[in-house]
């Protein structure tokens, strides 16, 4: 069985909030009529432009903080 | 927040960065009461109470759909200011009426031919009541509901 990585209150919550921070940061630039795109790498295919809240955050996978 | 981002954008198809801002707002604003020590329980009914009035707010101020001027200025801002596709677009969206489907398509033709489809079409997400196709040049394939 897998070894349970154990958290509790605060030091739990951290980690969380970073990855939540990190999506909300990426999706921000996007918003509004001058919004920018987000740029994202891809395995053997050209890189994308997305503008698109749900596409970035559908791309976006982080390792276990 | 890719389950809040893809809910948002099954239900709604757009929205989905303003969903997960205010997500990211809600989630700081809970954590900051945890820590100044407000119990769960009491957290989530301030959140329900909250989240009623705000949805009753957004209820009194939204405004049923646009008539033609108005839609084609939206649809040519959506489309990054090219009036004559947004005229088109706004064609379709009235042709497909409030409840109706559009769908842009990417083409390789010189011009931007507009569709009209009425009737029920069965998908698999579902079923589309009428539908009205656009097909573009040079665009990129993207869906409306």
């Amino acid at each position: 069985m897998n070894a349970k990585v154990v958290r509790v209150g605060e030091a739990a919550r951290q980690p969380a909030m970073r990855g939540i921070d990190l999506v909300a940061d990426l999706v921000a630039g996007t918003m509004g009529p001058a919004g920018r795109a987000v740029l994202v790498g891809r395995n053997h295919a050209p890189p994308l432009l997305l503008r698109n809240g749900y596409a970035i955050a559908r791309n976006l996978e982080l390792g276990f903080a | 927040m890719r389950d809040l981002a893809w809910r948002t954008s099954d239900a709604v198809g757009d929205g989905t960065s303003t969903a997960i801002l205010a997500a990211r707002a809600f989630v700081r604003a809970g954590r900051l009461a945890a820590l100044s020590g407000i119990a769960p329980s009491e957290l989530q009914a301030a959140i329900d109470a909250h989240s009623t009035a705000v949805l009753e707010a957004l209820e009194a101020a939204s405004c049923p759909a646009p008539e033609a001027a108005v839609l084609e200025r939206v649809a040519t801002q959506a489309l990054g200011g090219d009036a004559a596709l947004g005229a088109l677009l706004a064609e379709a969206h009235l042709q497909a009426g409030s409840d109706g489907m559009v769908v842009i398509e990417e083409g390789r033709a010189r011009r931007t031919p507009c569709a009209s489809t009425p009737g029920c079409i069965s998908t698999r997400a579902g079923s589309r009541r009428i539908s009205s196709t656009m097909r573009a040049p040079g665009r990129s394939r993207s869906r409306t509901r």
